[in-house]
Order: C-alpha cells, then sequence, then structure tokens
C-alpha cells in the first residue's frame, strides 16, 4: 500500500518536473532555454495574407523553424569554456549559413558528433563509398565554442534555422 | 525493445525513400535537445535544455487521368471506363469524395451518359464486372501519405454518336479533412488531433479524361454487264455476266476480320477461268475462294481494313445456264 502511494507521488513529481523542462534546468551556474518559433503566414476572411511570428506548436513539413538558444550565467562565478552543442532535430533539415555568429566558432558534424570541422573541410559518403562535399543537409549536430569567459550577469542567444521535411 | 526500434526506423526509413517526398508525417514530434558544457571554478559542468513542436497536417490531393491517349469507344457502347489516379500529397492519412461532371468540349461532342464511378478493384484499368461502386460518403476512399488509388469513371457512349466526336469526363476529389484556400486552417482535424492545414492544391484536385468515338462505316455497291455470245447484252443462255462490287469503307477507325461473301445466282455457273479479282489481281484460297467458304457463294476475306483504306473492288464471273 505504501509503495504504490510512494510510486504514484513519483510519477506527479516526474510529470510535473517533465513539463517545466523546456523552460531551462537550474544547476545553479548557467539558465539554458531553447525557443522555436516560425513565420505563420495566415490569410484573412479577404484573402488578404500577413505573417506574425509565433512558437512552434503545430508545424507544417516545409515550414522554416528559427531555433533560440539563450544562456545567462545566473551564478556568481565566471564560466569559461563554454560549449554548446545541438543536434539537428530529426525530420529538419538544417538551413546553411544560418548558425554563424560571431560571438563562437561553429563547426558541424556529419557524423552525429564524433567530429566537428568547418564547412569546407566536412565531406560525406556517396553511396559507392566515394566522398563529396557535405551540404547543410547533411550536417546532424552543430557546435558553437563560445569566446572568452562569461562573466556574472552575461547572457546571450545563439540561434539557427531548420526546416521540416 | 532497442531492437524493435531501430527496425521501425529502418522500415520507415526504407518507406520514405520509396515515396515521392520525404515529408515528415502529421503528428510526427520534433524534439529539440541543446547541451551546454562549461567549466566553473575549474569544475566542468554540464546542462542542457530542450523544446519540441508537433508536424501538423498538410492536405494536399492530387487527380490525374491515366489513359496515356483518348479512349476509343464506338456508338451506343456501354460501361466505356475512363481510368484516373487519386492521389493523397499530404503528410497524413485524408479521405477523399470523389464526383464526377461532363465536361463539353469544344468541337464535334457526345454526353457520356449513366456515369458512375467504380474503384478499378479488378486492377485492369477497365470496367470489370467486379470493380467496386463508389458510393459518396460511403466508401470514399480513405488513402496513407502517398498512398493513391486507382478509380475509373464508367459512362455509356449515345446510339447517335458520330465518328471522331469527344466526350469528356471531369473526376473531382475533395479532402474530407480540410480544403478552402491555400492556408485554411481546420484546428484539430488532422491526425491524432493535429491542426490540418490545406496546402496549395486547396484539399481539392481534378482531372478530365476523353474518350472519342471511333468507327467504320460500309458503303456497298454491285453492278452487273452481261456479254450474250453473239456480242450483244441480252440475258440469255451462255450469257456471261460479270460482277463488279465495290466495299468502301469510311470512319476513324479499322474494322477487324472483314468479309465479303456473294452468292451465285440461281440458274449460272462460276467461270472458273476468269477466278476472282480484287483490286484487279487474282485471289485465291483462303483470300478469296467459290463454294469453299461458303456453298454456292463467293467469298473474299479482307482482314483488317481501314476506314482510310479505300474502295475494295471484287469482279468475279458467272455464265448463265
Amino acid at each position: 500500500m505504501m509503495k504504490s502511494i510512494r510510486i504514484a507521488i513519483g510519477f506527479a513529481l516526474l510529470s510535473g518536473w517533465a513539463l517545466s523542462a523546456p523552460a531551462a534546468d537550474q544547476p545553479g551556474h548557467v539558465k539554458l532555454q531553447a525557443v522555436g518559433y516560425y513565420q505563420k503566414l495566415t490569410v484573412g476572411k479577404d484573402g488578404t495574407k500577413h505573417t506574425e511570428t509565433v512558437p512552434v506548436d503545430h508545424v507544417l513539413p516545409g515550414t522554416d523553424v528559427t531555433w533560440d538558444i539563450n544562456y545567462e550565467i545566473i551564478g556568481n562565478q565566471p564560466v569559461t569554456d563554454a560549449v554548446i552543442t545541438d543536434p539537428v532535430p530529426a525530420h529538419m533539415d538544417y538551413v546553411g549559413g544560418s548558425a554563424e555568429t560571431s560571438k563562437a566558432d561553429v563547426t558541424y558534424s556529419v557524423d552525429g558528433g564524433q567530429s566537428f570541422n568547418t564547412p569546407d573541410k566536412l565531406q560525406v559518403k556517396n553511396a559507392d563509398g566515394s566522398l563529396r562535399a557535405a551540404t547543410p543537409k547533411d550536417y546532424n549536430v552543430i557546435r558553437w565554442v563560445i569566446r572568452g569567459t562569461l562573466q556574472p550577469g552575461a547572457k546571450g542567444t545563439l540561434s539557427f534555422h531548420a526546416v521540416v521535411q | 525493445m532497442k531492437k524493435l526500434i531501430a527496425s521501425l526506423l529502418a522500415l520507415s526509413g526504407a518507406w520514405a525513400m520509396g515515396s515521392r517526398a520525404a515529408d515528415a508525417p502529421a503528428g510526427t514530434v520534433v524534439s529539440n535537445t541543446v547541451n551546454m558544457t562549461y567549466v566553473v571554478g575549474g569544475i566542468p559542468l554540464s546542462d542542457h535544455a530542450s523544446a519540441n513542436f508537433t508536424v501538423a497536417q498538410l492536405v494536399n490531393v492530387t487527380v490525374s487521368w491515366q489513359n496515356t491517349s483518348d479512349v476509343a469507344v464506338s456508338a451506343g457502347a456501354v460501361q466505356q471506363a475512363l481510368l484516373f489516379k487519386v492521389t493523397n500529397t499530404g503528410n497524413g492519412s485524408d479521405s477523399f469524395r470523389l464526383a464526377d461532371t461532363v465536361v463539353t468540349p469544344g468541337g464535334t461532342s457526345f454526353t457520356p451518359a449513366g456515369c458512375q464511378i467504380y474503384f478499378d478493384t479488378a486492377g485492369t484499368g477497365v470496367f470489370d464486372p467486379s470493380d467496386v461502386l463508389y458510393t459518396p460518403g460511403s466508401n470514399d476512399p480513405s488513402l496513407a501519405q502517398n498512398a493513391g488509388v486507382n478509380m475509373l469513371v464508367v459512362c455509356n457512349v449515345p446510339n447517335n454518336a458520330v465518328d471522331t466526336a469527344l466526350g469528356e469526363m471531369k473526376l473531382a476529389a475533395t479532402s474530407q479533412t480540410a480544403s478552402g484556400p491555400f492556408g485554411t486552417v481546420n484546428n484539430g482535424a488532422g491526425v491524432g488531433g493535429v491542426d490540418a492545414v490545406v496546402g496549395t492544391t486547396t484539399g481539392v484536385s481534378n482531372s478530365t479524361g476523353i474518350y472519342q468515338v471511333h468507327q467504320v462505316a460500309f458503303a456497298y455497291t454491285k453492278t452487273a454487264v452481261i456479254t450474250a455470245p453473239g456480242g450483244g447484252h441480252q440475258p440469255v443462255s451462255g450469257a456471261t455476266i460479270e460482277y463488279t462490287l465495290t466495299v468502301t469503307p469510311s470512319g476513324s477507325a479499322t474494322a477487324g476480320n472483314v468479309v465479303i461473301t456473294d452468292p451465285v445466282p440461281a440458274n449460272t455457273s462460276f467461270v472458273t477461268g476468269f477466278g476472282i479479282l480484287l483490286n484487279g489481281s487474282a485471289v485465291t484460297p483462303p483470300t478469296g475462294d467459290y463454294n469453299v467458304t461458303t456453298p454456292g457463294a463467293v467469298t473474299v476475306k479482307l482482314g483488317s481494313l481501314a476506314g482510310s483504306a479505300g474502295a475494295q473492288v471484287v469482279q468475279f464471273q458467272v455464265q448463265i445456264n
């Protein structure tokens, strides 16, 4: 009896945590957040079209989604060697050049994160085993190596675009 | 469990390769997880965050007429089929309401009559008795992403349809999930309760199929010239009668197995020495014969004869007993 109650409480706590998970977690030094949004085209009853920026919720194939990665130093100690990696989500194609930023050195992986390189050096294998230059659609992980030290209170946003397949 | 997932992924990969486009299926949850590693006071730490969204349903449909050329029919023909393919070009399961309408083409035309829509159940592309009748709202085809179904519009050709006349039928399919102007949203109507959004096809597609009447008609004349033994033209005993049969086809079709049969009159005898001429040249069995194919008659087998073939002239002689 006691055991089953504990399990029930455990699930409740876990699901409550899962609901708030997309916002961030709180180890005490850095607040990290991922947010997706896109330009939604709406057609009025009179046929006029206009776009608005809306958070991702239900999104159609072909939609260009902007992923923002927000970070903030919330502790009172400086942070060094900050590296952010983001696997390009399944069912999405990375939009070439969209992750580039002056805040970080950006490299990409075409092997699931085992190795990273700049676009000009990335190669993938053809079906016949020969190598060809990788295209942005081949990138499956993006890595930002943030330059310098992040002081307490510092915040920034990295972003990239990917299109829903 | 892991193995099962792996094989499912392999299956879906193969499926995606075989399909027209690798559109993410409606209802797919796309998740983005970001990781951060960093150092604080010499201690390496890490952190992560994630966000996700659900792929909405894009509603699209394509109807295309499949016959590679106008379907040849003849006047009065029944249950003549036009073959169409209805394809779900959206990214989720959908069902489609079908409707057929007569289109009036320019020029010489006929109006297809008694039309009904059938599933091409037998898979022959033409009407078969085993094909299942389509009834709107009752058996609307339900199609998975990128799946298609062959449908037949089956009509009768009026008796008064003339050669080369065109008859046209349009088949339209309308998504039962969402339709309307591009971008119209039907909230929660998609698979698994996702929003359904009307794509570029507006949720409706149609295609027109064409019948053309092809038939052949024959004009037939027969003349006789009598030559009496003394040189006159009296039908006396011993006189020779030369018959000339002229068969003139017309029309855009080709008739098959055309046979001319002409009985030799009573009280006359077929003149073997003259034989049978077809367009001036002697013919022998099996093309032409007397008293073999048909007792007491001249038979000439013309075989396939196109409407454009021109007059076919058969000559033979008999002698009055």
